[in-house]
């Protein structure tokens, strides 16, 4: 479904900051992307998300070669993906529940059924009774939780997490992990990079390592 | 509450002051548009008054001649086709015309006046002047007539470089409009440009980015440009007032047609969809550049 060949990856004219990165993401997989700080994760998981182009290789996204995609072929292509922003990329003027709504408001649902679905999304990781509150007044943790929300509420095919649980304690890590779990259980492919390598041992998962822009495999499923 | 009208932040960079420049842009075309709509119509009726009007004058070295000379041009003059009227001006009617120059009673009585005769033309048929003066010369040497011909010729430029000159100021004001809209939806871009960004990256299109910025650009100018056209608007009535009081013939009488009022309508919202088209371009411009 994901496949990377030969890709490499440089911003501007600097160095390149991923080499020869080859792999392939089966439908319904499960994968985490460590490595220390540095070493490529967000920049693989820009190429992923169709932030970025590579500089050189083939990506080939669920079945289309982004060489030769057009641009406005892409909206299309980035619905199926659900990111969780590194840095949470939450509209600060909207409230949570507006951040959350705001994938299914612009491919054309009914308002009233996606308001709903966001607020049970929510509810879910913890958040019934900020609804309507501001990213502002929302702490790290609750920041990552409305992004979490955002992401999974298209039920994208593949979902793409960047440090997702380095803002909050232990058991709410776990709590989020167990719904990037679910969402893998009703088939939604899941990449997570992460320099946490704790949540890797209550997962089953491949996981691969970047290290200086290169990729190996510790564990392959 | 429609989501998407809340979807761009209030625009501190570029929406303070949009909504009044576009203010200021709408009423000064509007004034422009007005003043060229009053030139060709007071243009109308100043060629209306002197083509309909000619003059003969009389003037000889010979005074004792000139009354018999006058007799004589009021009968050819009376029986040429399309002449209606024919009259010849007293001394007085002359004194009269003389008086705003020269001061009442200042006109002393053996000042050599040349004798006129005013000849007011029937619309149809046209007279053949040259008919007409060549007859004259034969029974009134003396004879100068006097179409006022040139003096429409230079009205006639004098308007038609007043309408291009509004024409002019009009064009340049929806160009200096177009340039205005363009740095005010970049800075839009510029200060918004992580929810653009968001927008982008879960799968928004283009066309419905563009159309968020359209829209509130949207809302700006007819919000100025109905602040124009209502300034516009009264100091139109207040010239309007003004001429009318004043009353000359000459002085262009301000007075708005529906037809014209639709001309002046048309201004704020040719603004607005100026406004909106070129933050459209502007916005679908700057996303192609991005991946
Ligand atoms: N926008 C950018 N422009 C230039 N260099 C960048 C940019 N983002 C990341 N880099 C560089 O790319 C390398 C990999 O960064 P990143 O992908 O963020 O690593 P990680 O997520 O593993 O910490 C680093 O050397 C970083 O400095
Ligand atoms: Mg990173």
């Amino acid at each position: 479904m994901i496949r990377f060949e030969n890709v490499g990856m440089r911003y501007g004219m600097g160095p390149e900051v991923l080499r020869d990165i080859n792999f392939h993401l089966r439908p319904g997989s499960f994968h985490f992307l460590t490595g220390p700080s540095g070493a490529g994760k967000s920049s693989l998981l820009k190429l992923m998300y169709l932030m970025s182009r590579p500089s050189r290789g083939l990506i080939t996204m669920f079945g289309h070669n982004m060489a030769t995609t057009p641009r406005r072929k892409l909206p299309a292509l980035r619905r199926r993906i659900g990111v969780v922003f590194q840095d949470f990329h939450l509209l600060d003027h909207l409230s949570a529940i507006d951040n959350v709504a705001l994938p299914l408001r612009i491919t054309g649902f009914n308002d009233e059924k996606v308001v709903e679905h966001a607020g049970e999304l929510l509810k879910w990781v913890g958040l019934a009774e900020r609804l309507q509150a501001r990213p502002a007044t929302l702490s790290g943790g609750e920041k990552q939780r409305v992004a979490i929300a955002r992401a999974v509420i298209g039920r994208p095919s593949l979902l793409v997490a960047d440090e997702p649980t380095g803002n909050v304690d232990p058991a709410m890590g776990s709590r989020l992990m167990h719904l990037f779990q679910e969402m893998n259980k009703l088939g939604t492919t899941v990449v997570i990079a992460t320099h946490d390598v704790t949540l890797l041992k209550d997962v089953e998962a491949s996981v691969m390592a970047l290290e200086n822009g290169r990729l190996s495999f510790l564990s392959r499923r | 509450m429609d989501w998407r009208k809340n979807l761009l932040p209030d625009h501190r960079a570029s929406g303070q002051y949009l909504p009044w420049v576009i203010a200021v842009m709408v009423y000064l075309a509007t004034l422009a548009a007005s003043a060229g709509l009053t030139v060709n119509k007071s243009l109308g009726q100043w060629r209306d008054d002197l083509t309909r009007n000619a003059t003969v004058q009389i003037a000889s070295a010979r005074p004792d001649s000139v009354a018999q000379q006058v007799e004589a041009a009021l009968k050819v003059l009376r029986a040429a086709p399309g002449v209606e009227k024919a009259e010849a001006l007293s001394r007085g009617d002359l004194v009269a015309l003389l008086e705003p120059w020269l001061g009442s009673g200042n006109v002393s009585n053996d000042l050599p006046m040349p004798s006129l005769i005013e000849v007011t033309l029937a619309p149809e048929p046209a007279v053949d002047f040259k008919a007409l003066v060549s007859k004259l010369a034969k029974v009134a040497p003396d004879a100068r007539m006097d179409t006022h011909e040139s003096w429409i010729d230079r009205l006639i430029t004098l308007a038609r470089t007043v309408q291009a000159i509004a024409i002019g100021i009009v064009v340049l004001i929806a160009l200096a409009t177009v340039a205005i809209v363009v740095f005010a939806t970049r800075a839009g871009l510029a200060a918004d440009q992580q929810v653009v960004e968001v927008l982008h990256l879960i799968g928004g299109q283009d066309t419905f980015i563009a159309g968020r910025f359209q829209s509130h650009f949207l809302r700006l100018a007819l919000r100025g440009g109905i602040v124009g056209l209502a300034a516009a608007a009264t100091t139109i009535v207040m010239l309007a007032r003004f001429t009318s009081e004043l009353g000359g013939s000459f002085v262009p009488k301000v007075h708005i047609s529906p037809f014209e009022i639709l001309i002046l309508l048309a201004v704020p919202l040719a603004a607005a969809l100026t406004t909106m088209i070129t933050a459209r371009i502007t916005v679908m411009r700057s996303l192609a550049r991005i991946t």
